[in-house]
């Protein structure tokens, strides 16, 4: 095994199942493994501190509530959006759904355009394409320079077209780990009145300081990619914008006054109302001691590590004759990084990997379209974390050459 | 670490190395033909058979796949070979319920069985098959 540095040593150490594990983890783009940290938060909030929020007079109740709203805080501070502008919601996933049907959909009209980049995962593209078959407007395609991230100059002058609404795109592609240029963009979809959508489920690790920055009118995550927990997701919208929209759920804790027949009912004030059912106590916990761990990470070293174990992977597999990078060399610092084998299938290669308990991910990574623009069915990913080795790398090789082996 | 790779056995590389009846060329119209695919990975196989006097008398498919799927047709084409209509119908039956532990496969199938421990494999394994499945349900 390759010695590790002292820093990237106890980085490992803070995550009990990647110390423990024989495992390669080479999945973290799909979803990170805890640390410590996390998983001591969720404890203790599940045999220490439970309680209803927002539900309890007493003085355990008193106590989740505040702890629970600490977090919002967390997160409005983290991304520079106000407290009341943040809404917990179970995934990235379903903050897009939201913010398609409730802020979306009812403005959207015949003739208008919505545009989403091609290298977005289905979460970020299917709630568009819905509401443009709802509402007869049109989904309209960003192409993004792999190697600059900008759009072309032809595409910027569309996006400004008075038709624009809506801009919904990814902070960094979960397969060829590109990052979009975002700046310009914002600016000409706001300069013709439309708003802007950033989907930071890949990047908000390391970008956090730069996607606070931005302009964005929505900004959204998970969890689980965080280091925290599943089923905890983010939605930081814009007051102005959350004024405009419904519920998309209704039920408890989300109502002052249930109308009678036809008297409509008064909905809590924000961001509650877009908080319908028990909120998700232990998963907030979980994320806030994620973002804490993540905000006590120094940035410069994780971003380092994250460069240094991107770039070994991805020069590493390119010396191999039959691998097609599909992760440009400039993106490989997000260590995310895919390829294909021109002549072994990528289920058979992962197949492979999984016997030599190498955990990669083969298939289309929910990015259907940006599949299809690469004119292939199906790549295999290699993804690093702040836990990943060079030995974890030297074992995905190994694996390939035992596939090449085996198939060739 | 030493990887027993029980999934690829020999039988079974042997016939995605070598796989039987595989064509480039599209089936007659003669033939029976049915496809399967699986967008989730792109694998995309048809299979084409030949009835004469109540037996295949040819049998063969194209397209791409994984080595599973590959094999698993190629294994397909070489046992339908000869069959009857109802013998076919009786290997897809068992085939098409190969999960249920009490299932056995025929011999030339035995390789296959490996995949059974292999749960997410078997969509690879078994889209030639559906493809059968269609031809029978169809003539």
């Amino acid at each position: 095994m390759t010695s590790l540095s002292g820093a990237q040593a106890n980085l490992r150490n803070l995550f009990p199942r990647i110390r423990a594990s024989e495992t390669a983890y080479l999945d973290s783009a799909a979803t990170t493994h805890k640390p410590e940290s996390v998983i001591t938060a969720m404890q203790r909030a599940a045999v220490e501190g439970y309680a209803p929020v927002h539900r309890g007079l007493y003085a355990e109740a008193e106590s989740a509530s505040s702890a629970y709203e600490a977090v919002r805080e967390q997160c409005g501070n983290l991304l520079r959006f106000k407290p009341q502008e943040i809404v917990f919601t179970r995934s990235a996933t379903e903050s897009i759904n939201a913010v398609a049907q409730s802020f979306l959909t009812p403005q959207l009209n015949p003739g208008d355009w919505v545009w989403v980049s091609e290298l977005e995962h289905h979460a970020n593209y299917l709630p568009w394409q819905r509401a443009c078959q709802a509402s007869g407007a049109e989904l309209r395609v960003l192409k993004i320079n792999y190697e600059t991230g900008a759009a072309s100059a032809e595409q910027i002058e569309e996006l400004a077209d008075s038709r624009t609404r809506m801009l919904a795109i990814t902070g960094q592609s979960n397969v060829v780990g590109v990052m979009p240029q975002l700046e310009p963009l914002i600016q000409v979809a706001h300069a013709v009145g439309a708003a802007v959508l950033v989907d930071a489920a890949q990047c908000l690790t390391h970008q956090a300081s730069e996607l606070a920055r931005l302009d964005a009118d929505f900004i959204v995550f998970s969890g689980h990619k965080v280091f925290g927990p599943t089923g905890i997701g983010v939605l930081a919208a814009r007051y102005h914008h959350l004024e405009q929209m419904e519920p998309w759920l209704v039920g408890g804790g989300m109502v002052d006054w249930v109308g009678e027949g036809a008297a409509k009912s008064e909905w809590s004030d924000i961001p509650a109302r877009f908080e319908a059912g028990s909120p998700n106590y232990i998963g907030v916990i979980g994320l806030g001691a994620a973002l804490d761990f993540v905000q006590k990470l120094p940035e410069r070293e994780v971003a380092e590590h994250l460069l240094r174990i991107g770039s070994y992977a991805h020069h590493t597999l390119s010396q191999l004759p039959n691998i097609r990078m599909l992760t440009p060399a400039s993106a490989a610092a997000t260590g995310v990084i895919s390829f294909i084998h021109e002549r072994i299938h990528p289920h058979d290669l992962g197949q492979v990997c999984a016997d030599h308990a190498v955990a990669v991910r083969a298939g289309h990574h929910c990015a259907q379209p940006l599949m299809a623009s690469l004119d292939i069915p199906a790549c295999l990913r290699a993804s690093c974390s702040i836990y990943t080795s060079r030995a974890d790398i030297n074992r995905l090789m190994q694996a390939l050459e035992h596939a090449e082996r085996l198939f060739l | 670490m030493s990887p027993d790779n029980a999934l690829y056995k020999e039988a079974l590389l042997d016939h995605y190395k070598n796989p039987r009846n595989h064509r480039k060329e599209p089936f007659e119209s003669s033939y029976l033909v049915a496809r399967g695919r699986n967008p989730r990975c792109g694998d995309d196989v048809e299979v084409g058979l030949l009835i004469e006097n109540g037996q295949v008398s040819d049998s063969g498919f194209r397209g791409r796949g994984c080595s599973i799927c590959i094999a698993s047709t190629s294994m397909l084409v070489e046992t339908a070979a000869g069959s009857t209509m109802d013998e076919l119908k009786q290997l897809y039956g068992q085939v098409a319920s190969w999960g249920e532990a009490s299932t056995d496969l025929p011999n030339t199938l035995e390789a296959l069985d490996a995949v059974r421990s292999s749960p997410s494999r078997k969509k690879c394994a078994m889209l030639g098959w559906n493809a059968l499945g269609e031809i029978l349900d169809s003539s």
